[in-house]
């Protein structure tokens, strides 16, 4: 018998036949066998618990599910993921979140990579998809797929984690055996993900292998239900800030070799931006805003805006 | 309609039968009898005991609302193997069934959605249904609202039994490979409507969904059948024009041309569509590009 695979999957229960479903069944469909499922209910709507704990019985017929409902904190992301960490009895562990999914070969592609080569983290590829809601003929709301790619391939850097996340969350393995003392940060509202691999990262019994090779989808929705805006943006500063501290007293050997990987990597980011900009310039609206903005035509709300738009571009 | 009929070949497919088997086990109670014809296509005594073994072994714990045949066949391919398959069952069969592949997991609410696809359809001049691939979705084009698209993926897909007889039912000169793009074209000149059905999921475990790691059989008999469908519903400048693609130096592209001019010859009329080959709805036109 292969080693025990946990994966944790962190549900507010909100999207049940839309996204819980296709994660569920992405659990199902994987070929590696040895496979608990963690599903962390986190809502204290009693009806909301009831709905979800009931989604889940067909699924459990197929899959081994251990549901923990969690009623206290709230909106907080860390609070569920650490009580999943008390939760554990298994050598592997992964994350994910109930709006994406992993594809088949995730368990036993990077669970094979880490026995072959003695590691503690794997990490696989991911691919980018954008959906939007949409209703079909029969009424029923579905997710329609505007875009799907593969996310630039970024080659493992310590460093470069320790600066930006690049590694999404449902795209690695770990050795349960590299957890002793690493926690999620409850005081984080984003980045908590980030937080917790820069633990993982400067410990000791750290190391990795790295496959390009797409192990699941990070999907995301191009509506509202898209949650980083310029609402939270300030929180999402004060999380980058909380996590910075982490390295405050640290010392890190960084090798002239890891400079590459910082700075293509910030190139890349820089190209991008740089596309977009250049994307949304070629736009006739834009065109025809700033030609107003310039002759001074339309009145301050729609300057505002635009400066607005421009203001985040350049960020 | 009473019961509906899911026609599923094998070949070699053992390995993949545990966990379809496992999600017929556990499919909710359906509002109609489901029958699933499995065929074994391998030939081979041993592979057939071995499927046979497995699905006995299902079938006890199976509710009463599925019933599982299993019979076997010669290696007839993919489209007349299913032709064959709905010839002997047609008389016990609605007015529609069902092909699935059998590298698939059914999710447990399949039926029941095709079902409510079938009901909101009724009047509709439908010939096929696209079941919509998980996790891999198929990347090609369809109408998000009408959910229209321009040809099915054989993988999963419900077929009007009328209309799929009308037209002459599956190409039986193409063995393997796009003999699902050539019944949609047949389709829709015959004004059949082609939808796909993004509620209606089924898990299709894809082995060849990287076309770099495609095998020379995959390759050859995919090649064959593009030149194929080009000769037999476009023009001879689209046949010429597929040809220079092929690379002089390819290693295949003898036995490509080769298997061309087999499917060539057995081949009764050319029908020109002229929506085969369009700049919009090109069958080949994908919604990404991985």
């Amino acid at each position: 018998m292969k080693g025990k695979w946990t994966v944790v999957l962190r549900t507010q229960g909100k999207g049940l036949e839309l996204e819980l479903n296709n994660a569920l069944n992405s659990l199902i469909a994987q070929t590696y066998e040895n496979l608990l499922v963690l599903l962390m209910i986190h809502s204290n709507n009693e009806k909301i618990i009831e709905k979800t704990l009931s989604f889940i019985k067909p699924f459990q017929k197929m899959l081994n599910i251990k549901p923990i409902v969690l009623r206290d904190k709230q909106g907080n992301r860390s609070y569920p993921l650490n009580a999943a960490l008390k939760n554990l009895d298994c050598e592997y562990l992964s994350f994910l979140d109930d709006d994406d999914i992993y594809y088949p070969n995730m368990g036993s592609t990077l669970i094979k990579a880490l026995e072959d080569n003695d590691k503690t983290f794997a990490l696989g590829r991911s691919i980018d998809v954008i959906e939007r809601l949409e209703t079909n003929i029969a009424g029923e709301e579905y997710l329609y797929t505007v875009s799907k790619a593969k996310r630039p391939y970024q080659e493992f850097s310590k460093p470069l984690l320790l600066l930006e996340n690049f590694i999404p969350f449902n795209t690695f393995i770990l050795k349960t055996s590299l957890l002793d003392g690493v926690k999620f940060n409850e005081d984080m509202t984003y980045l908590e993900d980030w937080d917790f691999l820069k633990q993982l990262i400067l410990k000791e019994e750290f190391s990795f292998i790295q496959l390009d090779v797409p192990i699941s989808e990070y999907r995301r929705r191009n509506d509202i239900t898209d949650t980083f805006n310029e609402d939270n943006y300030e929180k999402w500063l004060k999380s980058r800030e909380t996590t910075d501290n982490r390295l405050k007293d640290k010392e890190t050997v960084i090798r002239i070799g890891d400079l590459k990987h910082i700075k293509s990597f910030y190139e890349n980011e820089f190209e991008k931006q740089r596309a977009g900009i250049e994307i949304i310039r070629n736009n006739p609206g834009y065109r025809i805003w700033d030609k107003a903005i310039n002759n001074r035509i339309l009145k301050n709300t729609v300057v505002k805006l635009v400066r607005k738009v421009r203001g985040l571009l350049h960020k | 309609m009473k019961r509906l009929d899911i026609q599923i070949l094998l070949y070699f497919s053992s390995n993949d039968l545990v966990k379809l088997l496992k999600s017929i086990e556990v499919l909710e109670k359906t509002k109609l009898l489901t029958y699933f014809h499995f065929v074994d296509q391998s030939e081979d005594t041993k592979e057939f005991t071995k499927v046979k073994d497995i699905i006995e072994q299902s079938k006890k714990n199976i509710g009463e609302s599925i019933k599982i045949t299993l019979n076997k066949q010669p290696n007839y391919g993919f489209g007349k193997g299913h032709n064959e398959v709905y010839r002997k069952n047609k008389d016990s069969y609605g007015d529609s069934f069902i092909i699935l592949n059998p590298d698939s997991i059914i999710h447990h609410n399949l039926i029941d959605n095709i079902v409510k696809y079938l009901e909101q359809l009724k009047d509709v001049n439908w010939g096929l249904l696209e079941l919509a691939q998980f996790p891999s979705e198929h990347p090609k084009y369809f109408n998000p609202q009408t959910l229209e698209t321009n040809w099915i993926s054989g993988a999963g897909t419900v077929i009007n039994s009328k209309a799929f007889e009308n037209i002459g039912m599956f190409d039986e000169n193409i063995f393997m490979y796009g003999e699902d793009v050539d019944l949609s074209m047949r389709m829709r000149m015959n004004k059949y409507k082609i939808l796909h059905l993004p509620n209606a999921q089924f898990t299709h475990l894809t082995k060849d969904t990287d076309v770099s790691e495609e095998s020379d059989f995959t390759r050859i008999n995919k090649q064959a059948a593009e030149l194929y469908l080009r000769y037999k519903l476009s023009t001879d400048k689209d046949v010429e024009r597929y040809i220079n693609l092929i690379g002089k130096d390819d290693p295949h592209r003898k036995e490509i041309l080769k298997k061309f001019q087999e499917m060539k010859k057995t081949l009764k009329k050319r029908t020109y569509f002229r929506r085969f080959i369009d700049k919009n709805q090109d069958y080949t036109n994908f919604r990404w590009v991985m």
